[in-house]
């Protein structure tokens, strides 16, 4: 079958959407709510085309391609539904970019810089409202607002969320709920209970935000590997070199992953995969270590570079630190971009 | 005095029957508690976060224990245009509440949607009793009888 | 011309006695169709009659069950009686008045569309006519009206009520099935449609009250008769509800295609004494508003008419009413009852209800104004289901026709 695009023809099958057709021809359309292997949700309304069919937009993630189908991606209208559709995301979004674990690995940030979206216009200027507003204002909002940091692994902050649905489809689980009604819906967890799990981690890969991100001490762990006197040894799981270099590449940074290391302040690396690590291993390895380079054990630091973000909750086999790809991504984030910025 | 177990057990544990479950417990105990809602999740062979999916999204079932008093004041169309949020001004202003804050542990104001008694209104419900064509000087009666 | 179908015994029988209806020649239609007509003949007259959809969408019926009644598997028949747009209480006047002119619609309609199962999705806070109902069910079954092989034929149906638990969404009908089998009831993703896939997968037709209470009318006058009442787009009567500043609120039954001016005179006894009116709204908090020089428009359900009936709510707003208070009651009411699943509808009737609070405190900026303009085009265009649209309307109509922001 032939569909039309911009005025394009391209061969498709039957069954595929237009999103899907659009993909593999390079053909940009943003989404957010939709994810790899996830059910189509066509809740964030980002995705939304114009075709011949009807006079009405709709979603191209869902929109499955027929006969005679045309199908514009590009226009006045579409770039007036997802800069508006947008803007009221973002303007119930934290807003604190500068400060945030996700800056720069944001899909909603990467979507606000594409579509320019700056102003507040929904929101009123703080010298706008009355105190009473104000306090309204602010207790509305966190009213509704779920930080939970009780578990080791995953840290949780609704403030964040863009209600795409991505945890709670993604869950094997099953611990994510979409809760309440209208402006009041909130994703998290049933009777807001702590998060209780196996944490796969499979939520913090999917959510496009900072909602769900990797339970960390950031500023330890920097202190430890800036710790001239310590000595930092990454253990790379098997196949994370991939993994991070996906994370690198939304971020910009173009470092090979055996300089990277180096970059962030590790001393050593070593490739070891997960089923491999036995519960001596490390001990063993810090004790000849230490020997070695006639260094104190405790100024040993090592860190599992690895998706298993259950493992820190573990604490066990000798490991200081569990990181995932994306918190490489985080350090290489804020280490090496901050070098480059001071060089120039 | 009915248990969480009888309710259950009146109702066969297919997905159809959750709805009405959970309206019942809401209707038997106030609210559906953590534990009751777990229980029925275990029942319907569900996770609870589905459960309390359904449960914090209708308006008739309670995810907490209401305070001692409960107002609510129907803002639909009809009721509006015959004075309901005049209405609900003067219970905020009689009771010191703002409406909709849900973290006053005695009373709750709270503004509702159509019941369809439009033809009696303004419609005001207090712990579940109906009062219609409600004036503001009428209703500090009515809520004399349950303070 | 008949213009009484539905109202046509209110007042004068007694709805709790299955008897009374008969005696006026209730359950003839049921009747007539074991004795007389099968599925497909009956359904040629419902299709000649032109009926369509009265919970506001104007959909036609015969056209719906047609394609539920081409199935060949198991299949549902759903009467929607949720019933919860502001201002409207027509179904629930059906029940209180005559129960059993509703349960033959259903029964008819069901077996038409060759389901074995019914159901009534009833609004969960219509306590008094669950109990009417179920009270009704009782004494049909007593009759043979339901059941296995209904009056001597080899036909079986069962009814069951299926109360709701208050969300407004659930009038949409893939909502409604959600909340049937137990979710969120959030609409569903359309295709597939209920006529193809509904209540648990399977072929489900889902009418509103009020169409179904028409269907023994239609079977035993027929189609064409019924095509010759009213507006041609959209033939039958509707029933109308009446509210605000008329002398006689109230539920009227008239044709479809009378004007708001001849139902507020003639049906409503007029404007109240000492009141003024300024505008009408038409099909609840949904419904577009009418100013005064556009009061004879004929309302239908078509898609031409500039002011679609809706659900039939007739709400005359007279000078003296606070616009912003009624505001504050439409943009309050789809603030409360979104599903909140898309962004459109979730985050902008919040922000709409929003800039209605400043609107009423007198601090509308101008930012604001813009803003409130990019909402309800979003509302208008973008969202997942209809609801967004309907947020969207009598604040749309407000603006440009009541002028409330001013220059």
């Amino acid at each position: 079958m032939e569909i039309k695009i911009n005025n394009k023809k391209y061969k498709v099958e039957e069954g595929e959407t237009v999103l899907d057709v659009c993909r593999r021809e390079d053909i940009r359309i943003p989404t957010l709510c939709s994810f790899e292997g996830l059910p189509r949700e066509a809740v964030c309304r980002l995705c939304l085309v114009e075709i011949n069919l009807t006079d009405k937009l709709v979603t191209s993630c869902t929109l499955k391609v027929c006969e005679k189908l045309e199908v514009t991606t590009e226009s006045e209208k579409i770039e007036k539904a997802r800069r508006i559709n947008l803007e009221l995301l973002w303007a119930d979004h934290a807003g604190k970019c500068a400060t945030c674990k996700k800056n720069r690995m944001c899909e909603l940030q990467s979507l606000a810089e594409e579509y320019k979206i700056e102003n507040f216009h929904f929101v009123p200027r703080k010298d706008e409202m009355t105190v009473r507003e104000e306090l309204a204002l602010v207790k509305e909002n966190w009213s509704r607002v779920v930080v939970e940091n009780e578990n080791l692994c995953i840290s949780r902050n609704s403030e964040f969320c863009v209600e795409c649905r991505r945890c709670i489809n993604i869950c094997t689980e099953k611990k994510f709920s979409f809760n309440h009604r209208a402006g009041d819906v909130v994703v998290g967890t049933p009777y807001d209970q702590k998060l209780e799990c196996s944490f796969c981690g499979e939520c913090v890969r999917a959510c496009p935000v900072a909602a769900l991100t990797d339970q960390n001490n950031f500023g330890k762990i920097i202190q430890d590997l800036d710790d001239l006197k310590k000595i930092a040894v990454a253990i790379v799981d098997a196949g994370m070199e991939e993994k991070i270099l996906e994370q690198l590449a939304k971020i910009g940074n173009k470092d090979k992953i055996d300089g990277l290391f180096a970059k962030l302040g590790f001393e050593k690396v070593i490739v070891l995969s997960e089923k491999d690590l036995r519960d001596e291993m490390i001990e063993n390895f810090k004790a000849d270590f230490a020997r070695k380079e006639k260094i104190n054990f405790n100024d040993i630091a090592v860190f599992f570079i690895s998706s298993e973000i259950k493992l820190k909750a573990k604490k066990d086999k000798g490991l200081d630190y569990v990181l995932s790809e994306r918190e490489v991504a985080r350090l290489a984030r804020d280490k090496i971009s901050q070098k480059v910025k001071s060089k120039s | 005095m009915s248990t969480v177990e009888k309710i259950l057990l009146e109702f066969e544990p297919e997905t159809r029957n959750l709805l009405p479950v959970l309206k019942r417990i809401s209707a038997a105990f106030g609210y559906v508690s953590q534990k009751d809602a777990q229980k029925a999740a275990k029942y319907f062979d569900l996770p609870l976060s589905r459960v309390y999916e359904t449960v914090s999204f209708y308006d008739l079932i309670n995810i907490k224990k209401q305070p001692e008093l409960t107002i609510e004041v129907c803002s639909g169309t009809n009721c509006a245009v015959n004075g309901s949020f005049e209405i609900i001004r003067e219970i905020e202003n009689l009771f010191h509440v703002k409406a909709g804050d849900e973290n006053n542990p005695r009373i709750k104001l709270e503004i509702i949607s159509c019941l369809g008694q439009c033809g009696e209104g303004p419609v005001v419900v207090v712990n579940g009793k109906v009062y219609t064509k409600v004036t503001v000087s009428g209703v500090h009666g009515i809520l004399k009888e349950w303070v | 011309m008949e213009n009484k179908i539905i109202t046509k015994y209110w007042n004068k029988i007694d709805p709790l006695n299955i008897q009374d209806y008969i005696k006026v020649g209730g359950y003839d239609a049921l009747k007539k169709f074991i004795r007389d007509m099968d599925a497909r003949t009956a359904l040629e007259e419902i299709k000649k009659s032109g009926l369509c959809g009265r919970g506001g969408a104007g959909f036609p019926t015969g056209q719906k069950m047609e394609m539920v009644a081409e199935k060949t598997e198991k299949k549902y028949f759903i009467c929607n009686l949720d019933e919860s747009e502001p201002g409207t209480y027509k179904d629930s006047s059906i029940v209180d008045n005559n129960p059993h002119m509703l349960l033959e619609g259903i029964i008819v309609s069901a077996l038409i569309v060759g389901a074995g199962k019914a159901f009534i999705y009833l609004n969960g806070h219509y306590e008094k006519q669950k109990e009417i109902l179920a009270h009704a069910l009782e004494q049909a079954r007593e009759k043979e009206f339901l059941g296995k092989g209904i009056i001597g034929s080899c036909y079986d149906l069962d009814i069951e009520i299926f109360q709701g638990a208050g969300a407004y969404v659930c009038g949409e009908e893939t909502a409604l099935i959600n909340s049937m089998e137990g979710n969120r009831g959030e609409p569903k993703l359309r295709p597939p449609y209920p006529t193809d896939s509904g209540l648990c997968g399977k072929p489900t037709c889902v009418n509103n009250a009020e169409t179904i209470a028409s269907v023994p009318w239609i079977i035993v006058n027929g189609g064409e008769a019924y095509s010759k009442i009213g507006a041609s787009c959209s033939p039958g009567t509707k029933l109308y509800i009446l509210g605000g500043a008329v002398k006689k609120p109230g539920v009227v039954e008239a044709p479809t295609g009378t004007t708001i001016h001849k139902l507020i005179h003639e049906f409503g006894g007029g404007i109240s004494c000492g009141k003024e009116l300024w505008f009408a709204q038409i099909g609840g908090a949904s419904g577009r508003l009418i100013t005064e020089n556009e009061l004879d428009t004929p309302l239908t359900f078509s898609r031409d008419c500039p002011v679609p009936l809706g659900s039939g709510a007739v709400l005359i707003v007279d000078k003296s009413v606070n616009i912003y208070d009624l505001i504050l009651s439409w943009t309050g009411f789809f603030r409360r009852e979104s599903c909140g699943k898309c962004v459109p509808c979730r985050e902008g009737t919040f922000r709409l209800h929003e800039i209605a609070g400043r609107l009423k405190d007198g601090e509308i900026s101008e930012r604001d104004k813009e803003a409130l303009e990019d909402i309800l085009w979003t509302l208008n265009n973008t969202t997942f289901c209809p609801l967004g649209k309907f947020a969207a309307t009598a604040m749309s109509d407000a603006v440009e026709k009541l002028g409330i922001l001013g220059d």
